[in-house]
């Protein structure tokens, strides 16, 4: 195993193991405010209101609100994880299933030539999840797991078609070796080749695949999270407006904090060290294991 | 009896300019199409009394009042709050911003990163490309927030009283900068890659065996060969752009129509609950917009680029 591989697992692992009793290791409740606060300076009562900086009080600080930052962030990691790694796996295997079954049915884009400008680029893959999740997500009525799953599903789909093709573009191209030839010549099912003479070479690209997807969903999630909405739901209230996220998930708690950060700075970056741990994660386990899988079965030749 | 080869002449000009124009009429439409559906999406889907529910016939009717309201005006009017716009007195001006900040950092970044990838070809492929490697990997938001902070504080620190990243309609300095990374190092990349692989060509070889001087080399007969690249690229480098430019107008407070799109589309008129009205024919034309504005930098940039080649290779 070499050093990145070493490094990013490790995170994963830490990450992993904390999220089994982030819950109960958070010195507060989700949810729960202290918006005055005494602290004794030289003998003497000195009250604090919310927002706190980092200190005795609250070890992360707190919000305008009184939110325990440092508890929110813990029971914000089991939802950071489960939408990154989840969610980017699934992606992987929805875009590997559906890549096979396009790159072997001649739908690849191998042939295609390089994409020229389309007047859809004007329109983010991450507009399109807002818009769709926008009637969902806020004040949602959906069960937790629910929402979950169906804000999972649009985050695998909207950026789908980049995977799915190359997948496609790899399959076609593996299709097309003298191998494959020779066992499709001998009376080999479609199913077969697939099966034990395409999936083996794309084993190692699906692999390193995952990280990838993972960071690519974790930025899109951030980008949702800038315009207030979050993963698990938003809480507004109203009069005045004031948007939340309800679980908390780290990528998200970025975007909720934003418009604090000159003036309480801390809520700024604890989620934005929250989020180069989950960068460095994947890109770690992405490096780590493009070396570790070189050696392995892959076609030389450039899909 | 004389037969017109198929592929020359009028012929030929005018199926290619027909297809061409086809093309162009099947992708607006599709365009339009997807444009309908997007905006259409807050009023197809809702989620009442823990079920979700599908009506997609509401965003056939929505896309049909819209269309209709062209004719009469109405569907140009919109509300901020409680107070009601007409697109057509507004709209050019958000255009207007979204424009300067993609087609100003966009050109920027591709005439500096060309610059830069063209004069580092020649050392090993070392930090710079490092660096670069890892930028272009990290999301974009990511860069734009760290600068927005560091450079925030950095300013607040030292005391100074400079509007780097002023909210308004005019150009500042620190947003323009925030869209410029991404194009200078996108255009930098593939400068490096093709000027580095041109340097082996025997063009190349034989110009230095002309004695034709390498500042000219590095001009004429590199930048012939980095400019095709870039312009395979710029689809992409527009495309970056475009997703940035939603986190740079949220973030600057820059009045764009990425900006106008999420307050427009969700701060209309406001209800005591269960949230604000989602306005659909606003969202339309900020859509349209965005799509029109992004024509505009991509033909922008290509003509610069064609003129640099013209005016580079004496063509």
């Amino acid at each position: 195993m070499n050093k990145r591989l070493a490094a990013g697992l490790a995170i994963f692992l830490a990450l992993f193991g904390l999220s089994f009793f982030s819950g109960r290791i958070a010195p507060h409740e989700q949810g729960y405010t202290k918006s005055v606060t005494e602290n004794m300076v030289d003998g003497k009562k000195v009250v604090v209101m919310a927002p706190e900086a980092p200190g005795a009080n609250f070890v992360l600080g707190s919000d305008g609100w009184g939110r325990d930052l440092a508890s929110e962030m813990l029971h914000g990691l089991p939802w950071t994880l489960a939408i990154v790694f989840v969610t980017g796996a699934f992606r992987c295997v929805i875009g590997l299933g559906a890549g096979l079954v396009m790159g072997s049915s001649g739908g690849s884009g191998r042939k295609a030539k390089r994409a020229g400008f389309s007047p859809l680029s004007a329109i983010p893959s991450f507009l399109i999840a807002a818009f769709i999740l926008y009637p969902v997500t806020i004040n949602s009525t959906l069960p937790s797991f629910g929402l979950f799953a169906f804000q999972a599903a649009v985050l695998i789909f909207v950026e789908i078609a980049p995977v799915t093709a190359s997948f496609a573009s790899r399959t076609a191209l593996i299709l097309e070796q003298p191998f494959v030839e020779a066992v499709r010549a001998a009376g080999a099912s479609r199913r077969w080749i697939l099966r034990y003479h395409v999936l083996p070479f794309i084993a190692a690209d699906f692999i390193e695949a995952i990280p990838v997807q993972a960071l690519s969903v974790a930025a899109m999630v951030g980008k949702l999270g800038i315009v207030k909405l979050f993963i698990g739901g938003t809480v507004r209230s109203f009069s005045p407006i004031i948007e939340t996220s309800a679980r908390s998930e780290w990528l998200g708690l970025l975007g909720n904090y934003l418009d604090s950060m000159y003036t309480a700075p801390w809520l700024v970056i604890a989620p934005f060290a929250g989020w180069l741990l989950i960068l460095a994660c994947t890109r770690l386990l992405a490096a780590g294991l493009k070396e570790s899988l070189a050696g392995t079965k892959r076609l030389a030749v450039a899909a | 009896m004389q037969h017109t080869r198929p592929g020359t002449g009028a012929t030929a000009f005018l199926s290619g300019t027909g297809r061409k124009l086809a093309r162009i009429v099947a992708s607006s439409a599709g365009c339009l199409l997807v444009i309908f559906l997007v905006a259409g999406f807050p009023l197809m889907l809702n989620s009442e009394e823990r079920a979700m529910e599908f009506k997609p016939a509401v965003m056939v009717t929505s896309a049909a009042k819209f269309v209709a309201g062209l004719g009469d005006g109405s569907s140009f009017f919109l509300k901020f709050g409680s107070t009601r716009w007409d697109f057509r007195k507004i709209g050019l001006r958000y255009a207007r911003c979204s424009f300067l900040y993609t087609a100003v950092p966009g050109a920027l970044g591709l005439g500096l990163g060309a610059f830069a990838g063209i004069a580092l070809r020649r050392g090993k492929k070392g930090l710079f490309d490092r660096f670069s490697n890892f930028l272009l990997g990290t999301p974009d938001f990511l860069i734009i927030l760290f600068l927005q902070g560091a450079v925030g504080w950095a300013i607040k620190a030292c005391g100074l009283h400079l509007h780097v990243a002023a909210a308004g309609d005019r150009l500042a300095i620190l947003p323009v900068f925030c869209m410029a990374i991404f194009p200078f190092f996108f255009s930098y990349r593939a400068a490096s890659q093709a000027s580095r692989s041109a340097e082996g060509e025997a063009f190349i070889i034989a110009a230095r065996g002309r004695g034709v001087p390498e500042r000219s080399i590095a001009w004429r007969h590199l930048g012939a060969v980095v400019l095709p690249r870039l312009d395979a690229e710029l689809p992409l480098i527009i495309a970056f752009m475009q997703g940035s430019l939603f986190i740079t107008e949220r973030t600057f407070l820059i009045p764009g129509l990425a900006k106008f799109l999420f307050d427009s589309a969700f701060a209309g008129e406001r209800v005591w609950l269960p949230g604000s009205i989602f306005q659909y024919n606003p969202s339309v034309l900020a859509l349209i917009s965005l799509v029109l504005c992004c024509a505009a930098t991509y033909l922008v940039l290509r003509l610069a680029l064609f003129i640099a080649r013209k005016v580079l290779t004496h063509e």
